[in-house]
């Protein structure tokens, strides 16, 4: 049967500045780049891992207040931190592992994203950095 | 010496290890400009300097 979780509480850490309530979706891929190593003789096309390239891509509404989206993210810019996402608010165990990349790197913070009638959201992606998983 | 000054750090007051922080890949400096963190100064006051004073014979 098949089962599906979908988001209902996560916590979403950036910079250790937990922005669960400021975050609408998150979604953490890992990647590890395939290098092909076809030769000849080869009847199909061969593969071997590469280097890893994970991504988090995360969207927030955009707040200016006093420790929020803005002031959280405006100094890091073109810097390496630590994010983390948790698909629950629960305790960190096997069926709530905590994903977490170190040296990530943000390279491009949009800094208005202004509609008519709507409300200011950004869309920021860190890339790259050593993925680890925490399940206690 | 820093201290927690916003709750989505953690709790406000509490101290916190920017020491093991940067170990961990966080940006302390940022945390500092965006006003997560406040520096507690270590410096106490100085004490007064010892005047002695002679005891008036009025």
């Amino acid at each position: 049967m098949a089962t599906s979780t979908y988001l209902s509480n996560p916590v979403v850490t950036i910079n250790a500045v937990d922005l669960t309530d400021q975050c609408s979706s998150a979604v953490l891929t890992r990647v590890i780049e395939a290098l092909e190593s076809t030769a000849f003789g080869s009847g199909s096309r061969v593969y071997t891992s590469g280097l890893e390239n994970n991504t988090l891509t995360v969207t927030l509404y955009n707040s200016y207040a006093v420790s929020e989206t803005y002031a959280t993210l405006k100094a890091l810019v073109g810097t390496q931190i630590t994010v983390k996402v948790k698909p629950t608010s629960a305790a960190t165990s096997a069926t709530n592992p905590e994903h977490s990349l170190t040296g990530t790197y943000l390279e491009t913070l949009p800094l208005v994203n202004g509609q008519l009638g709507a409300l200011d959201t950004i869309d920021i992606t860190f890339t790259g950095g050593v993925y680890s998983v925490a399940i206690a | 010496m820093f201290k927690i000054s916003s709750e989505r750090l953690g709790k406000i007051g509490d101290f916190f290890d920017a020491a093991a922080a940067e170990k961990d890949g966080v940006n302390v400096l940022a945390l500092i400009a965006g006003g997560f963190l406040a520096e507690t100064s270590t410096k106490t006051d100085p004490k007064p300097a010892k005047t002695d004073t002679e005891p008036s014979e009025d």
